[in-house]
């Protein structure tokens, strides 16, 4: 496993819960964005274990309907938990990142010193 | 709106017909070792199923391999996903043992009940050896079933051990009928008896494959 995606793994879920709370989403459509976002070396593959345990959590929730080009299709939509849940992810991200991005780019201007 | 898991499975059958034939071999490898996963939801299995099925559809439109789309480690992405797969809940998993059970019995009295009409006489059976044969078969084709699900589980995406797990096979369910064939020519028939004609037999049989189809039509419409 990549360096990078070996980063994403813990973080995918709050990315995918943060696409739903958008708008609903089916399965193909969410890879699509993640790769819009610059996301592109994860395998798409690697969204239906995320979305299997969001929804096992309850965090977020499937249904079947038909879209708008004809054949059925399962749209995701964010719970009500899953809604506080992101929240707390976001906090903790932010938490996270702004320290690290110290971190790791201090190492970087040290060593220019 | 509510499709029930055989028009699931339905639709992903007539779907797979549009893979490329490199898709379908990837798609179909992927499948049958994500079914073959034990005490999962199988709604929640086919409809992950029909998911990435639609998803590579629409990717292969583009012109992407299966390789492309789900990667290079199409195992590890299966055992991903039955792990992640909710677990069907008990009262189904019994429905189905015992709807299973149902039918063994069934098809295993009605030949019974053939046999002793052309015999024309009234068949005298002994409640204590004809339960240990029922116990013996039952275990044995638990048993059987259970290395078949293990063997197509293996094989999904090696199929150079195809000809040592069909030897394997063999060898059990040749040692299961020598076992009763064995045990009913050297144990005398023991336990409390009971009369019955060939029509009780017959009947018996045809009203417990009856009850298995019913169980398994209320099954089928949830």
């Amino acid at each position: 496993m990549s360096v990078r995606s070996q980063l994403l793994k813990g973080i995918l879920d709050g990315c995918v819960l943060a696409i739903i709370e958008k708008e609903e989403v089916y399965g193909y459509e969410l890879s699509q964005k993640l790769q819009q976002y610059g996301l592109r070396d994860i395998s798409e593959g690697t969204i239906y274990p995320v979305l299997l345990r969001l929804q096992k959590s309850n965090w977020i929730i499937g249904t079947m309907r038909p879209s708008e080009s004809g054949p059925n299709r399962k749209y995701y939509s964010l719970t009500a938990e899953g809604k506080e849940n992101l929240e707390l992810i976001r906090k903790e991200w932010e938490l996270l990142s702004v320290p690290i991005t110290t971190i790791l780019g201090g190492n970087k201007s040290e060593r220019n010193r | 709106m509510n499709v029930t898991v055989k028009e699931l499975i339905k639709e992903n059958n007539e779907k797979r017909k549009l893979l490329t034939p490199e898709n379908e071999t990837y798609y179909g490898n992927l499948m049958v070792y994500i079914r073959t996963n034990a005490l999962k939801s199988e709604r929640a299995t086919e409809e992950v199923l029909l998911e990435m099925l639609d998803h590579l559809l629409e990717a292969q439109k583009e012109g992407k391999s299966a390789e492309e789309v789900f990667g290079k480690a199409p195992k590890e992405l299966a055992e991903e996903i039955i792990q992640s797969l909710p677990k069907e809940p008990l009262k189904k998993t019994v429905g189905f043992a015992f709807e299973a059970l149902l039918n063994l019995l069934g098809w295993a009295i009605i030949p019974w009940g053939i046999f002793a009409y052309f015999k024309g006489e009234e068949q005298t059976i002994y409640l204590g050896s004809t339960l240990l044969f029922g116990i013996i078969l039952v275990l044995g084709l638990a048993l059987l079933i259970y290395y078949v699900f293990r063997m197509v589980k293996q094989e999904a995406f090696d199929s150079r051990k195809k000809l040592r797990s069909s030897l394997v096979f063999g060898t059990i369910f040749g040692l299961l009928i020598v076992l009763l064939v064995f045990l009913n020519f050297f144990i005398d028939p023991f336990g409390p008896t009971i009369q019955m004609s060939y029509f009780t037999i017959f009947g018996l049989g045809c009203f417990l494959i009856l009850a298995a189809y019913l169980f398994r039509k209320s099954r089928e419409s949830q």
